[in-house]
């Protein structure tokens, strides 16, 4: 359970200027209410604008339409991206996990025609692995493709799909074979337009309000041979890598950093000594999560496989970024209200408040997580 | 395993033979273990910063190691007072003042770095006039003062160091905390099955394993900083070690004592060792006020600039 300190290059740091000043000019007047929505918070033209700088698929090749930037180069744009509260909720999945993926295990073709056009800012993915019946366990997916005459046909359900309702593809897991013995086997991963026909998405009310969270259903949707992603049957471990690069990121500490920012501000320069205290505990306790990704991040450009130090920093970051509410409300007590008078920190409070305990859930569950870390230990 | 990691565990493992042996000593042995104090002289591991100033990360290395092997003598004091006083001699001890204003170690020894009107000074220990011990029975004394002698250190940069080693050895003992449990729940059999098949075990253990890794990356990234910047310009990073290593300790503590069950509150058990100097070392820590420095400053440059404040720490 290792993990190496990483030093940002300091081309990093011009880096990080430039993306400061781009903010600047595309989203000073953006609210923090507005802001503290994080990645969840989406925009069309601000993707489009994004990609035009070169800030999607920065670590792809040119010829697929990326930058050839270094993973750090990426980890410096992100982060300043979510700490500014940039409303990048449209093109994030495809950018994480959905572009890596298809450049690993897709085909010439799949990555010709998509890719480019991810990195344009241009082409949504959204994620397709749970079901109504598979949550944390996610090898019981029931949604089945079927070959028949030459095409794949696809039934069933995948639900909490945030962004099914704007994305163009999803990366569906799907049952094609037996699961065999450990319940591993017979998955298979598919490049699925959501424009098909037979793909019905309806939007399921949450407590995240203006998020988009939705319900996916497949009802003899077809699709070619070429849909299918990596190999037919290899789909446990092309999804187990692909979470962790959900896992690691730092969206998973800094989705509520408006918080205690406008928190800050509310508090002052010069409050109890007791508040000061608990602001530098939060300050610790990012501080060093930053590093812990960082250091993850450099795993990762290193081509290692830091699944068990993922799932630690988004453990211990759900659980900071959840208790920020409490500690919030314990220095500074204040009636939440989202819309209408009231002060930034009233509104960012109660949006906060409502998105927090999705923080220990998506992208896996603390026990799920925990689950991890403790084979890494080596207890299972 | 990069170049730098297998340097790393080279020197681990040289210090893990050296402190190892050591760490039977008792904690009030009665009179000077000279022979004891000759071994970690022989080690070099005490003029790392007097050789080579930037040397930190070596000195937090060392300072974890002693967290897992809790030798019972001054070495962290010495190391800092050969760092801040080029004149301090060799192959005898020498304390500081520490946040509580005792001398560990006093008893033993001859010379101690104190603060004086915001200045470190040099002085001579006349007599012992009270001999104390901290949580984990480590000597914490008072002693009758000599001549100071002043030196051209301010005493919060003492501070600094100080803190920057104890929060290390606290990553140190919170490691000893994760090995002694792991092996605790793999042996210990109860309902039929060792207790590292229950999730519920399972779950505590993922938490104690957070904890203890950031704890780590927090005293490892305050080192590299001390490193690059000097302890006056790192004392954010080392007041965010401090802090982050606090309440990893607290939850440290709770979990690997909760998955021993009453055998870690036994004096014949070894876990009491490391919880008990966590407890005594957190209280060192938290009269620090790092915790109250560090919100105070980013409570000074406001929410608009709080996470430029997180990117330069």
């Amino acid at each position: 359970m290792h993990f190496e300190l990483l030093e940002l290059p300091s081309a990093c740091e011009a880096l990080r200027g430039e993306v400061r000043a781009f903010l600047n000019e595309h989203i000073a007047e953006r609210s923090p209410v507005d802001r503290a929505l994080s990645w969840s918070g989406g925009d069309p033209e601000f993707s489009r604008r994004l990609g035009a700088r070169g800030w999607i698929g920065m670590t792809w090749p040119k010829r697929y339409g990326g930058g050839e930037l270094s993973a750090l180069q990426r980890y410096t744009v992100l982060e300043e991206l979510l700490a500014a509260g940039a409303p990048v909720a449209r093109h994030w999945i495809a950018d994480r996990q959905s572009g890596p993926m298809l450049l690993r295990v897709g085909s010439e073709a799949q990555k010709d025609a998509i890719l480019p056009a991810i990195a344009r800012g241009e082409c949504y993915f959204c994620i397709g692995m749970s079901e109504p019946d598979s949550g944390s366990d996610l090898a019981s997916v029931r949604t089945r493709a079927e070959k028949t005459g030459g095409k794949w046909v696809i039934n069933g359900s995948k639900v909490w799909t945030s962004g099914a309702d704007q994305a163009h593809y999803m990366i569906a897991l799907v049952r094609t074979g037996d699961a065999g013995e450990n319940r591993h086997g017979g998955l298979s991963q598919f490049l699925l337009p959501m424009n098909t026909p037979g793909v019905e998405v309806s939007p399921i009310p949450s407590l995240g309000g203006d998020s988009d969270f939705n319900q996916v259903t497949f009802t003899d949707v077809e699709l070619d041979d070429d849909a299918l992603l990596g190999e037919e049957g290899a789909g446990w471990s092309q999804v187990t890598s692909e979470l962790a690069l959900e896992r690691s990121g730092p969206e998973r500490f800094l989705s509520s950093l408006q918080l205690l920012i406008v928190l800050c501000d509310a508090l002052g320069p010069e409050p109890e000594p007791l508040a000061k205290r608990a602001i530098g505990e939060c300050t610790a306790e990012l501080a060093v999560l930053r590093q812990m990704s960082l250091s993850v991040a450099g795993m990762l450009e290193a081509g290692e496989d830091p699944g068990v130090q993922a799932a630690l920093i988004k453990d211990l970051g759900a659980r900071f970024e959840q208790s920020l509410v409490n500690t919030a409300q314990r220095l500074l007590p204040i009636a939440p209200a989202l819309r209408g008078p009231g002060s930034d920190y009233a509104h960012v409070l109660r949006r906060i408040s409502q998105l927090a305990p999705s923080y220990s859930l998506r992208g896996g569950t603390r026990e799920i997580l925990r689950g991890i870390i403790a084979r890494g230990l080596g207890l299972r | 395993m990069s170049g730098h990691d297998s340097e790393q565990r080279l020197l681990y493992e040289s210090l893990e033979r050296a402190l190892g042996p050591l760490c039977a000593l008792p904690e009030d042995p009665g009179e000077w273990p000279a022979a004891a104090w000759q071994t970690v002289e022989a080690h070099g591991m005490l003029d790392v910063l007097a050789e080579e100033p930037q040397a930190w990360p070596l000195a937090v290395t060392i300072a974890a190691a002693l967290g897992e092997y809790p030798v019972p003598l001054p070495i962290v004091e010495t190391l800092l007072v050969r760092a801040f006083d080029p004149d301090a001699a060799r192959g005898a001890p020498a304390t500081l003042e520490a946040a509580d204003g005792a001398l560990p170690w006093g008893r033993f020894c001859r010379t101690a770095l104190i603060g004086r009107e915001g200045s470190c000074a040099r002085t001579t220990l006349e007599d012992v006039q009270h001999t104390g011990a901290n949580l984990a029975g480590e000597p914490r004394d008072q002693c009758r003062i000599g001549a100071a002698e002043p030196l051209a250190v301010p005493v919060q940069r003492l501070a600094s160091g100080l803190a920057l080693l104890r929060a290390a050895q606290c990553a140190g003992a919170m490691r000893a905390c994760l090995n002694l449990s792991r092996q605790y729940v793999l042996e210990r059999v109860q309902f039929g099955r060792p207790l590292s098949r229950f999730q519920a075990i399972q779950q505590q253990m993922a938490q104690l394993a957070g904890a203890c890794a950031a704890a780590d990356v927090g005293v490892q990234y305050a080192g590299r900083r001390t490193r690059q910047a000097g302890l006056d310009e790192a004392a954010e990073a080392i007041a965010c070690a401090a802090t982050r290593v606090l309440s990893a300790a607290a939850e440290v503590s709770a979990i690997a004592h909760q998955v021993h069950g009453a055998m870690g509150f036994t004096l014949e058990y070894p876990l009491h060792r490391y919880t008990q100097r966590l407890g005594a070392w957190s209280a060192e820590l938290n009269l620090g006020g790092w915790a109250e420095r560090l919100g105070g400053r980013a409570l000074a440059r406001g929410g608009g600039d709080f996470w430029d404040g997180i990117v330069k720490i």
